[in-house]
């Protein structure tokens, strides 16, 4: 038995302090992909909550099997239930599917930096040692906005991936798309971001700078 | 080689700090206090229950056995001549005989506004259940 499969032994026999360091330990990199998909902090804190009552039923009802993975069952549990939010504010469809190359009229990345282009195009770069500052804050902050302005086809897969720690797999099996698209996102979305970061910067640079 | 997996490295650590967002501060205490009350609930639910329960079975158990005394205290020598082999037969005319004996003895008649007055104290019974659970459980 494994130390995360007897958390849940724990939290069935009412022991609340195991749930609580559980909490604790998920609740932010929870939040992070509730945001992504619902863009409203209060949203997110109201479907994360859900999430984290609906676990802890699932776990006393015996509901969740032991022999699966307890923090890939709650990130399920999480992505459903803020999609399900989701849909109900916005009374429309919650699509995971809609950008792919073959579908969409983008060459190739363009739909992953829209964003940040013009932001990108209007610096010409800082050369003197007094301005270094300034350049690493910069180059955060390109990251930073490339990562909070992608699709979200894109950023909840990177959210899953990075942050949440789940494989090609366990993202493949939550989100119900195929493997090979959660590869290709996540391949595209990581050289796109080295793609413009190597444009204004040399690698050296980068290893100084970020 | 070498070099780009550095980068890389670099890269991924810096998407990971880029995706976090934090919680207020008093998250956790919230869920926990969610996750208390949703348990003393489902106490009270199963206790509910359980009285219901007793109390349906007990009305039930008493209207039945109230009917077979009534019944065979009332039980003259008709009753006995027309008895069939048939059991459920005979049951069910054992409680219609006392049901009529019964609100006759009461001074009741059989009439659609006792029927009105029962179904309106089942429901307003229904409806506070259900405001109780739905309503005022999620403030």
């Amino acid at each position: 038995m494994t130390v995360k499969e007897n958390i849940a032994n724990k939290i069935r026999s009412g022991d609340s302090e195991v749930f609580r360091k559980f909490v604790d330990e998920y609740k932010d990199k929870a939040y992070s992909l509730c945001i992504k998909i619902l863009k409203s902090p209060e949203d997110a804190e109201d479907a994360l909550q859900e999430s984290f009552l609906k676990l802890y039923k699932s776990i006393i009802e015996n509901q969740f099997e032991s022999n699966s993975k307890l923090s890939t069952y709650f990130y399920s549990i999480v992505y459903n239930t803020s999609v399900d939010l989701y849909k109900k504010k916005k009374r429309t469809g919650f699509n995971m599917i809609s950008i792919d190359i073959e579908s969409s009229d983008y060459s190739d990345g363009d739909e992953l930096t829209t964003g940040i282009k013009e932001k990108i195009s209007d610096y010409d770069g800082v050369n003197t040692d007094q301005e270094k500052n300034f350049n690493a804050d910069f180059a955060k902050e390109i990251i930073e906005e490339y990562v909070n302005n992608l699709p979200h086809q894109y950023s909840i897969i990177l959210n899953m991936f990075y942050l949440n720690e789940l494989s090609h797999d366990e993202i493949s099996k939550i989100l119900k798309i195929p493997l090979g698209t959660i590869k290709n996102r996540l391949f595209r979305a990581r050289e796109k971001l080295k793609f413009l970061i190597l444009e204004k910067y040399s690698e050296e640079e980068i290893k100084e700078l970020v | 080689m070498s070099n780009d997996k550095n980068i890389d490295e670099i890269l991924n650590g810096r998407i990971k700090n880029s995706l976090l967002k934090q919680t207020r501060k008093n998250f956790t205490d919230d869920v926990m206090k969610q996750i208390m009350l949703s348990q003393q609930f489902a106490k009270e639910d199963k206790k509910e229950n359980k009285v219901l329960i007793y109390l349906t079975g007990g009305i039930s158990l008493f209207i039945v056995s109230f009917l077979v005394i009534f019944g065979i205290a009332n039980s003259g020598t008709e009753t006995k001549t027309n008895q069939t082999l048939n059991i459920f037969e005979n049951f069910s005319n054992l409680l219609k005989e006392n049901f009529s004996a019964l609100y006759e003895k009461l001074n009741l008649s059989f009439s659609i506004e006792y029927i009105i007055i029962a179904l309106t104290i089942i429901g307003f019974i229904l409806m506070s259940n259900f405001a109780d659970k739905i309503i005022f459980r999620k403030r």
